[in-house]
């Protein structure tokens, strides 16, 4: 098994050699121009729907369902919060537990399964609890006021500006390896969803304001799993909307959704609530091809467009923030750091804000410059705003593999980590499991990593190329 | 979007260009050497 090298009780992995390097950017180009100007793509568009076997059909329709997915999930966040607030502050299981297995794992999670987070989500256990006071049966009368959402705040620029924020503290304040900051983010995320929750109707605060939850969404048109319904048709028919409107069998549609109109991942959350309002039995859990709803996309928006852009400069910027390009931890060289310190001279953190800033702004400003350009060649009637919405969903895929790319790293290299915590989460001296002081390979080698890594790049750019063709 | 023709060919140049430089970005962080999480824990 490969290993990391360590310089200055700094352990460094080393970057892809340079035929790999060589190989990404020959295949990257290749299938450029194979793909995008190929005309006549056939598309697989065919489903399964899971709900045509029994058991999951009976399963999906039954309410303490996700109260027990959902409940071990509050658990263990419990867990965290605890180790994180009065366990050692050295050895403890939160930064691992939340930033590698969790926020690593859940793009994986995505790309496979969806909005699954969603389904299990430990804040939404607590905010659903606290107002509907129920585990699980319908109550028409939870605790709210049941405001409207503002009408100026109905798009996802919450969401975008918490990413941000989470984001800087992630990486600015080295959040990842403090027990005690990761388990007040967490109070934090907490009492973000369980206070609009008191105010709004249904669950708005998911729909517009959850970083995971809008991340997620954007993602999850990638994943080879929707909720759909099974006939438009009897949608059309349909004059009571239960899907929409609720009734004693099931909530209404957390995020406000109308399955007649449903296309796409974006907003649903899994909460399974429309299998069990249906009065027709028309909802269907549908195994599909992957990308199938963004090769796509019939409602492109402007604010989905502008996180497809951000996420994709703000998860290249989780990769650069480690690198000795950004910051020299090991001999104090020249770095992006070190020469924004040296200009400004205002601390380390101040140069990380600006930074940051800067590597948000340019691809930024650079993508909105190629769709001016664009739109001036091509010079008819279609905007540089409409160009700039319509061309940004071929950057999700992009964004998308190359986060599973950089977490997969992280949890190959760093998931096994977490086995000796096991044992003594809190860094109180226990050893439960006997797994105490001793070391674990990990996962993967350095050598599958690199080559996995390059296979997710060319992948996400592949669909890319085949969202652009199409737009 | 951009209809047919040599024209809407060259029209897409720019957006395709974006599209290879933010892989080739994504390529170049992975060819660099990491500060791995575990130095920090």
């Amino acid at each position: 098994m490969d290993c990391c090298e360590v310089k200055d009780g700094i352990h460094m992995m080393p970057g892809n050699p340079d035929w790999m390097f060589f190989t990404g950017i020959g295949l990257t180009l290749l299938v450029s121009f194979l793909l995008y100007f190929k005309k006549n793509d056939r598309r697989i568009t065919s489903r399964f729907d899971l709900t045509k076997i029994r058991f999951i059909e009976w399963l999906i329709k039954k309410r303490w369902v996700q109260f027990a997915f959902q409940l071990p999930l509050f658990l263990l966040f419990v867990i965290i919060l605890y180790a994180g607030l009065f366990g050692n502050q050295l050895i403890n299981i939160a930064p691992a537990l939340t930033w590698t297995i969790w926020w690593g794992g859940l793009i994986f999670a995505i790309l496979f399964l969806g909005k699954i987070w969603c389904f299990v989500c430990p804040w939404d256990f607590i905010a659903s609890l606290v107002s509907r006071l129920r585990f699980w049966n319908v109550n028409k009368d939870p605790i709210s006021l049941n405001l409207k959402w503002p009408k100026y705040a109905r798009n996802i620029t919450l969401a975008i500006g918490l990413f941000i924020i989470l984001t800087w503290l992630e990486l600015g304040y080295k959040v990842t390896s403090d027990p005690f900051a990761t388990a007040i983010m967490g109070i934090a995320m907490t009492l973000l969803v369980v206070f609009p929750i008191f105010i709004f109707e249904k669950k708005s605060f998911c729909r517009y304001g959850c970083l995971v939850g809008r991340i997620s969404g954007l993602y999850a048109n990638v994943a080879p799993i929707e909720i759909r319904a099974k006939s438009h048709d009897v949608c059309l028919s349909c004059k009571s909307k239960d899907c929409y409107n609720g009734n004693d069998n099931g909530y209404a549609c957390p995020t406000g959704l109308n399955l007649t109109g449903l296309n796409e991942n974006t907003y649903c959350i899994m909460c399974t609530e429309c299998f069990k309002s249906c009065p027709k039995d028309n909802v269907a859990l549908n195994i599909r091809p992957f990308a199938s709803d963004i090769l796509d996309y019939r409602k492109p928006r402007l604010d989905e467009a502008v996180l497809a852009v951000i996420l994709l400069s703000l998860t290249s910027f989780h990769g650069l923030s480690m690198t000795p390009v950004w910051e020299d931890l090991t001999s104090g060289g020249v770095s992006i750091i070190s020469t924004l310190n040296t200009f400004f001279g205002l601390g380390s953190l101040f140069s990380f804000s600006v930074g940051m800033a800067g590597i948000l702004l340019v691809p930024f400003l650079l993508y909105i410059f190629l769709c001016f350009l664009s739109h001036k060649i091509a010079h008819n009637e279609i905007t540089t705003k409409e160009i700039f919405v319509r061309f940004s969903y071929s950057l999700i895929p992009i964004a998308l593999f190359y986060h599973l790319a950089h977490n997969g790293m992280h949890v190959a290299m760093e998931g096994q980590m977490v086995l000796p915590l096991l044992s003594d989460p809190f860094g109180f001296g226990w050893n439960l499991f006997g797994t105490v002081g001793q070391t674990y390979p990990m996962l993967l080698g350095d050598t599958t990593v690199w080559i996995l890594q390059v296979i997710f790049v060319v992948i996400g750019h592949i669909i890319g190329i085949k969202i652009a063709a199409k737009a | 979007m951009f209809g047919k023709g040599a024209k809407s060919f060259v029209a897409q140049l720019p957006l395709l260009f974006a599209m290879v430089l933010f892989s080739f970005i994504s390529l170049w962080i992975m060819h660099l050497d990491m500060n791995m999480r575990s130095s920090l824990m």
